[in-house]
């Protein structure tokens, strides 16, 4: 018999993969654009940026899907308030560090750093290298990401068996190790003119991902799903205990409530 | 009005029904065990009780009203227990069954300091900090304390260890035994669903193959040895009385049937007028017929009337 394929991502971990490749691409772009210094922030910035995405996980995770479902609160709000909650919240979180980057405060905090301390995180960004900061990709590239995935799990939850869930994770790699590199294609292609093309690229790329993204669960649902005559239970199911011949005959529904 | 009420309640998954044409009915007042294998689709159905998903086809009522669209008077009056930890983890157990009294109205603080007591639970930790068994009890707490109608339970003994689910039992008896309340509950332990429950409601592959009150379900699966040539001639009647497993050996047959009190009997019966010359206990009867043939009627524990009806496997000896 052959064995399905099977994918084994912890249901907790999942959920997060999809942010690591783009973040890793888009990393490895500006380290190999620019001087370690800078590659350093990045790093920084990503650190933050997958700790905001770890939060976002945990309030849109099925635990907490369930919990709210349960608590007394209406469906719809009680549902849809974090989300919102937590999508303006990282919207907040952009704007300001984009404020603080853009001021010189950044600077100004990495150069008390760097003097008091005596290490450097790159202080001496110039405008043309805060341009090419990818703080647009690590906080709204993530953030696009999550939420344009969001709807679509939602729904799929909706209708897919936990097995198929699995295979959801799988998607998502695929989606977002291609999304990544398109991103990160694109952001090189626009630097260092401008932050809102290669945002705007950006957008464009994880749309262009998505059909990407079907097909390979197209591929990969082929060989997993449950129907098929390759899975363990189809190969199982019809078969009747060699024990038990007469079960079949007497496998209508019975009911002894009286 | 009943607790729970489905009708043809359906869930598809890729067009595979995991729960298939439910028609199941959980009077008010009662405790009932949800059985079934892994993958039986126990938890797909407690999830579409409580509003987590929505059917394929079909309805489901709980409390009066369809799950999807329960208000929040209806949730305050439904307890559940998930199967997996679900409560915030940076949250300090004090101050998480605080925010909960404030949730629910008809909390009952009486209740719930005893069940700390009862449960150990430590108020100081954050809830990441528990452990599993720490994190059911609060769970557990937090349901049974808010004062509702209704409890869901998913696997409510799973990470307890034995004592902690005595507890647990002895707790949900007492609860059960205040005006109207329901428990439903799914598990996998056989010896807690005789110690509390009072029905069983068993699924096979997303079909509810039976649903009884216990007694009834002792009364009517049982499993039967007898001569073969016996066997052999009222094969028929044996399969109208609900066969389930049927092992033929040298010159005797053991089978299990579903029916044994409403149909198995009379055959019996015919066993050379047979009639029961025996009777050991719990353990078994000893029906003798004219010629001396032996029918032995065994009396199965709940375990292996839940392994026949979901086929698990043919009893080889007894």
């Amino acid at each position: 018999m052959k064995p399905a394929l099977t994918f084994t991502l912890s249901p907790t971990l999942a959920p997060l993969v999809p942010f690591v490749p783009p973040l890793l691409v888009v990393s490895c772009m500006n380290w190999a654009q620019h001087e370690e210094k800078d590659g350093l922030i990045s790093v920084l910035l990503i650190g933050l940026g997958i700790s905001a995405c770890m939060r976002v996980h945990h309030i849109v995770s099925y635990p907490t899907y369930e919990l709210l479902s349960t608590l007394p609160y209406p469906r719809r709000r009680g549902l849809w308030l974090p989300f919102a909650a937590t999508g303006a919240s990282l919207c907040a979180l952009g704007a300001l560090l984009h404020v603080i980057e853009s001021s010189g405060v950044a600077g100004g905090v990495l150069r008390y750093i760097d003097a008091h301390l005596g290490v450097s995180f790159g202080a001496d960004l110039t405008p043309r290298r805060r341009a090419a900061m990818p703080l647009p990709w690590l906080l709204g590239y993530p953030a696009l990401a999550f939420y344009g995935s969001l709807a679509w799990l939602t729904r799929m939850r909706q209708r897919a068996s936990p097995a198929r869930r699995s295979l959801w994770s799988m998607e998502l790699v695929v989606y977002s190790v291609v999304a990544g590199a398109l991103g990160g294609a694109a952001q090189a292609l626009t630097l260092p003119e401008s932050e809102v093309w290669s945002a705007g690229f950006g957008g464009l790329c994880l749309l262009a991902a998505l059909p990407l993204a079907r097909v390979a669960r197209g591929l990969l649902t082929e060989e997993t799903d449950e129907t098929s005559p390759l899975s363990p239970r189809a190969q199982g199911a019809g078969r009747v205990p060699a024990a038990a011949p007469a079960a079949a005959a007497s496998s209508e529904e019975v009911r002894w409530s009286s | 009005m009943n607790a729970v009420e489905t009708r043809s309640l359906t869930k598809l998954y890729e067009g595979r029904a995991v729960v298939d044409g439910v028609d199941w009915t959980l009077p008010r007042g009662s405790a009932c065990a949800f059985l079934g294998k892994n993958g039986a689709g126990k938890s797909t159905t407690l999830r579409m009780l409580m509003g987590f998903t929505r059917p394929s086809h079909g309805s489901a009522s709980v409390l009066g009203a369809d799950p999807w669209e329960h208000t929040v008077e209806t949730k305050r009056r439904i307890g559940y227990v998930a199967e997996q930890p679900i409560l915030p983890g940076w949250l300090r157990v004090d101050a998480l069954l605080s925010a909960w009294s404030k949730l629910y109205p008809a909390w009952d603080a009486a209740f719930e300091r005893r069940l700390r007591e009862v449960f150990e639970i430590p108020g100081k930790k954050r809830v990441s900090e528990l452990s599993k068994g720490q994190h059911r009890r609060v769970m557990l707490l937090c349901s049974l304390a808010q004062g509702g109608d209704l409890l869901i339970l998913d696997e409510p003994g799973s990470g307890l260890d034995v004592a902690a689910r005595r507890e647990l039992l002895s707790i949900l008896a007492e609860w059960l035994a205040g005006e109207d309340k329901s428990l439903l509950f799914s598990t996998h332990i056989v010896t807690d669903v005789e110690r509390i429950a009072s029905r069983v409601a068993i699924l096979k592959d997303g079909r509810m193959v039976a649903d009884t009150e216990l007694d009834e379900l002792h009364d009517n699966v049982k499993s039967v040895r007898m001569p073969l040539d016996f066997y052999r001639a009222t094969r028929e009647r044996w399969v109208a009385a609900g066969l389930l497993e049927e092992s033929l050996q040298a010159h005797s047959a053991l089978i299990t049937v579903r029916h044994f009190a409403t149909h198995g009997r009379f055959v019996l019966q015919t066993l050379d007028e047979g009639r029961v010359v025996l009777s050991q206990g719990d353990s078994r009867d000893v029906w003798l017929g004219a010629n001396g043939d032996e029918a032995h009627v065994l009396h199965l524990p709940l375990e292996d009337a839940f392994l026949a009806l979901t086929g698990s496997g043919p009893k080889e000896d007894v």
